[in-house]
């Protein structure tokens, strides 16, 4: 039992420490039965190369507009430019390989549509992340 | 009134597929493109030692997600170059695709080949720096042969953990090449002859990219292995030539990406074997070859820019072109610079606002190997034609 509140703490205490390293964060809704995702299937997510995930279902990637946000989080999690993301998604929409993902224009857009559907998943500055949704912890 | 059917059939299409499941998004996106293109001394794909406004491409395509793992989509697309295409509409891709999971997903229909890095994206002008993809790799006349397959597909992803991640597609099927398309326009310019078929037994393609644990660094193996029968008219003998071919295309592709900056590398080998079952001639075989490297920088939000070098032989046997030019009595006669071509190219794109792109790019050129004796001012006489010359190619495109 000890062990197991031990484990369950440093669970914590890591995904605590990763979300405060860190500019961006991935979030889900509160209720999505994942806590944490892969770099390289975070990576897979956000750029049409993965489109179902287990504990994940009717999966939704939420992108934002061209603003500070998105490109932090391009850089930060994709290692790519705007004009590099924007260009792999007109290759994959115009070879039928993905649809193109839902639009929005601010944190709390995505916030908002990551609480109203389950299985939305998108990206926020850290400081505008709140208890109504889960923040994952990419590794 | 055949691209009015074309365009009531996405309506109808798409409109089933809204109906079905109403509560799913369609997406619709599109793309107009029109060129200019100009060439000193040769014509190259078109009459454009003229300059010519023979050079554009559209497509419309539209996508629906019927379940969380199940898409449809569909892409009509026509485009001229010189005497090919014609604006005539044609249905470029057309799937359903199942992702079972990460691992696997099932593609069933028609679908671009992904082989090498650029196959994908020959028509998408939006979603590279250059005009022209490199010859070398992606000869213009090979076109309608190594973009697209026709059957059933897998593909999928896995982490490697510290050594990175992979994706692999692979696809077995078969696929219509039209008998007056650039590969039809190719043969008839290399045998002087007539493709009056092209019955096609079957075609692979497979490719394995490895994103390396090195940032930015993706290796990837392609190869696309096909079999087909020819159909070919000899003018001179008045006679049609039953030929059996197998081709097989291997790609071997390097790229790393920093920050604004790419720099990619392709080898192409083509391995091709060739049978004449009606009649008494040996069977041949031939290796076309080509490479390229390639670096493209973009400085700001509206200006890129790119430059490669690429070299073609489509045969590689004889690549100073000694065999082809033994003869200048024979019919056909080519000067041993058609047996290559190399290309010094430079680009720069610029993007003024959300949609346009406009293209300036100019190729030094050596040699005429991708050139159509059928495009020339003189089609009998290929000595008219010049070893060193330009091309220049403008651009405008439009894409939603």
């Amino acid at each position: 039992m000890i062990a197991k509140n031990k484990a369950a703490l440093a669970l914590v205490l890591l995904l605590f420490s990763a979300v405060l390293s860190a500019k961006m964060v991935i979030i889900v809704n509160s209720n999505a039965e994942i806590s944490q995702l892969p770099k390289s299937v975070a990576k897979g997510i956000f750029t049409g190369d993965i489109k179902t995930l287990k504990g994940m279902d009717d999966m939704i990637v939420c992108l934002q507009e061209d603003n500070a946000s998105h490109e932090a989080f391009l850089s930060e999690f994709l290692g790519m430019t705007g004009s590099q993301f924007e260009q792999l998604w007109q290759k994959l929409i115009f070879t039928g390989k993905a649809m193109e993902p839902e639009k929005f224009s601010s944190d709390a857009e995505v916030i908002k549509y990551v609480i109203d559907n389950p299985g939305a998943i998108g990206y926020i500055n850290v400081e505008s992340l709140d208890n109504r949704v889960k923040a994952l912890l990419v590794k | 009134m055949r691209t009015r059917t074309y365009i009531l059939l996405i309506v109808l299409v798409v409109g089933s597929i809204a109906m079905l499941n109403a509560s799913q998004k369609v997406d619709f996106h599109g793309f107009a493109s029109q060129g200019y293109l100009y060439s000193s001394d040769n014509n190259y794909l078109a009459k454009t030692s003229d300059g010519t406004f023979d050079f554009n491409e559209f497509a419309l395509n539209a996508s629906a997600r019927l379940t969380r793992r199940l898409h449809l989509g569909l892409q009509f697309a026509a485009r001229d170059m010189g005497d090919v295409g014609n604006n005539a509409v044609y249905l470029d891709w057309a799937f359903a695709d199942y992702q079972y999971s990460q691992y696997i997903g099932l593609r069933a229909g028609k679908a671009k080949t992904s082989v090498g890095l650029l196959a994908d994206y020959w028509d998408i002008d939006a979603v590279r720096t250059n005009i022209y993809l490199p010859l070398g790799v992606y000869p213009e006349n090979f076109r309608d042969v190594n973009m697209t397959n026709r059957g059933f597909g897998f593909y999928g992803s896995s982490g490697l953990d510290i050594l990175g991640s992979v994706q692999y597609n692979a696809m077995i099927g078969t696929d219509n090449v039209s008998t007056d398309g650039p590969f039809a326009r190719w043969i008839a310019s290399r045998k002087n002859m007539e493709m009056e078929s092209l019955d096609a037994e079957y075609k692979f393609n497979g490719s394995l990219t490895w994103e390396t644990p090195l940032d930015g660094l993706l290796l990837k193996g392609s190869i696309i292995d096909s079999k087909f029968s020819l159909g070919l008219y000899s003018p001179q003998n008045n006679m049609t030539i039953d030929q059996d071919t197998h081709s097989t295309s291997y790609i071997g592709s390097v790229q790393f990406t920093y920050k604004n900056l790419e720099v990619s590398g392709e080898y192409l080998m083509i391995d091709i074997h060739q049978e004449y079952p009606d009649l008494p001639l040996p069977d041949s075989d031939s290796k076309i070859e080509g490479y390229y490297g390639k670096i493209d920088y973009r400085f700001n939000d509206w200006l890129q820019a790119g430059t490669y070098y690429t070299v073609y032989y489509p045969d590689a046997d004889d690549k100073d072109g000694e065999d082809l030019s033994a003869d200048p009595t024979s019919a056909g006669y080519r000067p041993d610079y058609w047996a290559w071509q190399k290309d010094l190219c430079l680009t720069l794109r610029f993007d003024p606002m959300p949609g346009w792109i406009v293209k300036l790019e100019g190729h030094m050129m050596n040699g005429c190997a991708s050139m159509l004796a059928m495009d020339q001012e003189d089609t009998a006489d290929m000595t008219k034609t010049e070893e060193d010359w330009y091309l220049l190619a403008a651009k405008l495109t439009y894409i939603f």
